[in-house]
């Protein structure tokens, strides 16, 4: 028997005795890495070649934690793979490519052993120095791909920058052009994933056509003059922070990646959300000393950007990013359900709603929300306009809140991905989102997708829903001293036609062509305020779901005793206009349900899990209780 | 520890909550500002804290640990985007409400109107520790800013080089 070794110094010395293979004939590629993927090589080629498996000769397959792989040669050793058959020059050029050869990898010729027979074979050898950087920002595959893709895409954006910047061919006007078309750039990139790949002559296409939004519509607008100022200033907002989005996403790639089933901008949002707040000051600062804190008749849209770009630059230290990294890390933990938010915003609060011109002396209601470009410099975080009514469309103007859409990244069709699994990143996400934006904060709709066969339960207690309302309502007092719970006293969530939304079963898709739907519960009653923990309330929902799965108010068609809820939904008014305290035995029986719900997570995840979900759930009961005693206090005094 | 100091501790102590109360509900109805967005909750943990160290600095007749606080205030709200207006009026309505119970509930004395001349001094001090702090961040902010600045402005020359003065978006 001979081994592995006493074969390939056979093996070899029969190949050396052939006559020399000469390299410009040669046809045959072996692939061990990446490209021994048939749907990532289609990606990138475009075509399935015919192929037999293979073992390259004299080589090891170096594999780095959380990155790709690589070969070096290597005597005695041996790596698996597939030979590829029919590789033309033009597939070679396009692998060359892909591969940086020259720069990151070497294309080389190779002994590979297919069967009883050896073959010479182009195979690329990497070049450790050079990959090295791409080891610590934690590359993978797929990594390497999008950035083959951003880099076609890049040379249409190219064109496009000398077109409408008419400034020199340096980096900044590129960087404008990406920034203002970064949307179609992602759609581009969501599309060829999808599709195993992209004709070039339609990402040329797609880049033509995205328009450069401008100013000069406003000179013939006289009304949208008159709030131009903040409309730019939120404007460049959004570019700064897509701008650090894109650092944090590049530099730290292990660090924000999610599983394809989340929406992959969450962490890097979360992370350049984080350095904006905390240099809040110094963003403030820039704006004014580049004077981009108000309309200025002699700058151009893409100006702006470009000072967003300066002011990005300006603020993203490595050693800042770090902290803001290791915090997260820190931080996060895992779930079983996973998580959305949606946040309202307005300055006139549920006015806003059918607000009339001018009452909004900030945005008009964000009536030229359109106008400024907003949805697509505000895309990563799915900014839209919510006039609650069916759909907005970006053609019309409307009045109504600034709705942020974790994980919403197509509003036509609703398409989205649950932000996270995680209730530390939502609720920080959430706070971070409040404190950026500046504009009053008004609603927040918390969604938990849930497994499509868990049985909906009938609600028999509707005290549990007053415990869910002390946690993420609003109680305050009204001009008389009086204390309501203002989300339902002021019918923020009453619909004439469907009554009061505290909760309701949405279908969410995930895929604009599939017809697949996931089961969604979502729940309307919290308040959005400024500087707020929400883990208790997103850790009470997700308990009360898995604990107790109870039919939600709206959207369900099967519900049991649909008269049930009608009276519960009359109790919960009556009680928004003078909150009664809840009686102790329901709060702990409330308590133990979402208890019993989150053990099902820490039956999954662990020790560690439970000791983060009994943390919380002592903050619930604390925070359940104290408002309690409050409102047994403003009770007693008006009996 | 004088006799007032003593006294005015025991007053505050027991009317603490109703204290608390009534600045919390007022800053909830600031309209337009930071404050009027914040949670009842969040905000009695806020003024707490406050009023314990006003407390101390006038127990203890020692202004340092009001400095070290205001300033710490001042960075955090300075980040969060508070205007110094804003936080001016929270002082106020703080200090309305302070004097409001001490009036109310302090016998009527000379000692009394020492008490509220403390009092008064304390407030401003930590007002202006406030604002010198917004101030000197102005300024020092300012001046590191002075690259970013050069950069723009070498960027809109270049562009206007380019298309002439004229901004028209092509």
């Amino acid at each position: 028997m001979t081994t592995n070794l006493t074969k390939n110094f056979t093996f070899r010395n029969r190949v050396k005795k052939n006559k020399k293979v000469d390299s410009q004939t040669i046809d045959k590629l072996f692939v061990y890495g990446s490209l021994n993927n048939d749907y990532y090589l289609q990606l990138l080629t475009g075509v399935t070649l015919p192929n037999d498996t293979g073992l390259l000769l004299n080589h090891r397959r170096i594999q780095p934690e959380n990155s790709f792989s690589f070969a070096l040669p290597w005597k005695g050793f041996t790596i698996e793979g597939r030979l590829l058959y029919h590789v033309t020059p033009d597939i070679i050029k396009k692998l060359d490519d892909y591969e940086s050869e020259g720069k990151l990898y070497k294309r080389k010729i190779a002994q590979v052993q297919v069967k009883e027979e050896i073959i010479e074979a182009w195979v690329y050898i990497g070049k450790p120095k050079s990959l090295k950087p791409y080891f610590t920002k934690g590359f993978e595959e797929r990594d390497r791909i999008e950035e083959f893709v951003e880099k076609n895409v890049t040379r249409y954006i190219e064109q496009k920058a000398d077109l409408f910047i008419n400034y020199d061919r340096g980096a900044l006007p590129i960087k404008v052009t990406r920034e203002l078309l970064s949307e179609e750039v992602h759609s581009i990139l969501r599309q060829y994933f999808q599709d195993s790949g992209l004709p070039a002559f339609i990402i040329k296409h797609e880049i033509e056509k995205a328009s450069i939004p401008r100013l000069t519509w406003l000179k013939s607008d006289p009304k949208a003059m008159e709030y131009a100022d903040n409309y730019i200033k939120l404007a460049t907002n959004f570019m700064i922070f897509n701008q650090l989005e894109e650092k944090f996403r590049n530099d730290y790639r292990s660090e924000v990646k999610v599983s394809d089933a989340y929406y992959m901008h969450t962490i890097s949002a979360m992370m350049a959300l984080k350095l904006m707040v905390d240099q809040n000051t110094h963003v403030k600062s820039a704006h004014k000393q580049l004077e981009i804190d108000r309309f200025n008749p002699e700058l151009l849209y893409t100006d702006y950007a470009a000072a967003a770009i300066l002011i990005a630059e300006e603020l993203y230290e490595r050693d800042k990013a770090e902290e803001i990294v290791d915090w997260v890390n820190s931080n996060r933990h895992i779930g079983l359900l996973p998580l959305g938010a949606e946040l309202e915003f307005s300055n006139i609060g549920y006015r806003a709603i059918g607000a009339k011109e001018g009452a909004d002396p900030v945005f008009d209601s964000f009536y030229y929300f359109y106008n400024f470009d907003l949805m697509r410099r505000g895309w990563k975080l799915g900014a839209h306009i919510d006039d609650h009514k069916f759909l907005t469309s970006p053609n019309i103007r409307t009045r109504g809140f600034l709705e942020l859409a974790f994980g919403r990244y197509k509003l036509l069709g609703d398409v989205s991905k649950p932000a996270t699994e995680d209730s530390w990143i939502l609720s920080s996400i959430t706070d971070l989102a409040v404190r950026f934006m500046g504009i009053k904060p008004h609603s927040l709709h918390i969604s938990i997708e849930i497994p499509a066969n868990a049985p909906f339960k009938k609600l028999t207690n509707p005290d549990y829903i007053l415990c869910l309302l002390t946690l993420g309502g609003d109680l305050r007092e009204d001009e008389n001293g009086k204390l309501r719970e203002m989300r339902i006293f002021n019918q923020e969530i009453f619909h004439k036609e469907s009554g009061l939304n505290i909760s309701r079963l949405n279908k969410h898709h995930k895929n604009p062509e599939e017809d697949v739907w996931t089961p969604v519960v979502e729940y309307q009653f919290p308040r959005l305020f400024y500087e707020y923990d929400y883990q208790p309330l997103i850790m009470a929902l997700k308990g009360f779901q898995l604990g107790l799965n109870p039919y939600p108010f709206k959207g369900c068609s099967n519900l049991p005793d649909p008269q049930q809820y009608i009276e519960m939904e009359q109790f919960f008014i009556n009680w928004a206009s003078r909150p009664a305290p809840i009686p102790e035995q329901s709060i702990d029986q409330f308590l133990v349900t979402i208890e019993e719900g989150l053990d099902k997570e820490v039956a999954v995840f662990g020790k560690e899990h439970g000791r983060y979900t009994q943390r919380i759930i002592g903050r619930i009961e604390e925070q359940i209780k104290r408002r309690t005693k409050r409102i047994k206090k403003h009770y007693d005094s008006s009996q | 520890m004088t006799v007032a100091n003593n006294k005015l501790y025991e007053v505050i102590e027991k009317h603490k909550d109703e204290l608390i109360t009534e600045i919390c509900n007022r800053l909830q109805k600031l309209s337009s500002s930071h404050y009027e967005m914040i949670d009842f909750e969040r905000h009695q943990e806020r003024e707490e804290e406050f009023l314990d160290i006003i407390i101390k600095v006038i127990h203890e007749n020692n202004e340092r640990p009001l400095k070290i606080y205001m300033e710490n205030l001042a960075r955090q709200r300075s980040n969060e985007g508070y205007s110094l207006e804003e936080v001016q009026n929270a002082i106020r309505i703080f200090e309305e409400e302070f004097w409001d119970i001490l009036v109310t509930h302090y016998p009527v004395s000379k000692e009394l109107v020492e008490l509220l001349t403390d009092c008064n001094m304390v407030f401003g001090l930590a007002r202006d520790y406030f604002a010198q702090y917004y101030m000197d961040k102005t300024i020092a902010m300012q001046n590191e800013l002075n690259s970013l600045k050069e950069r723009f402005y070498k960027y809109k020359q270049g562009r206007k080089d380019l298309t002439g003065n004229e901004a028209v978006d092509q």
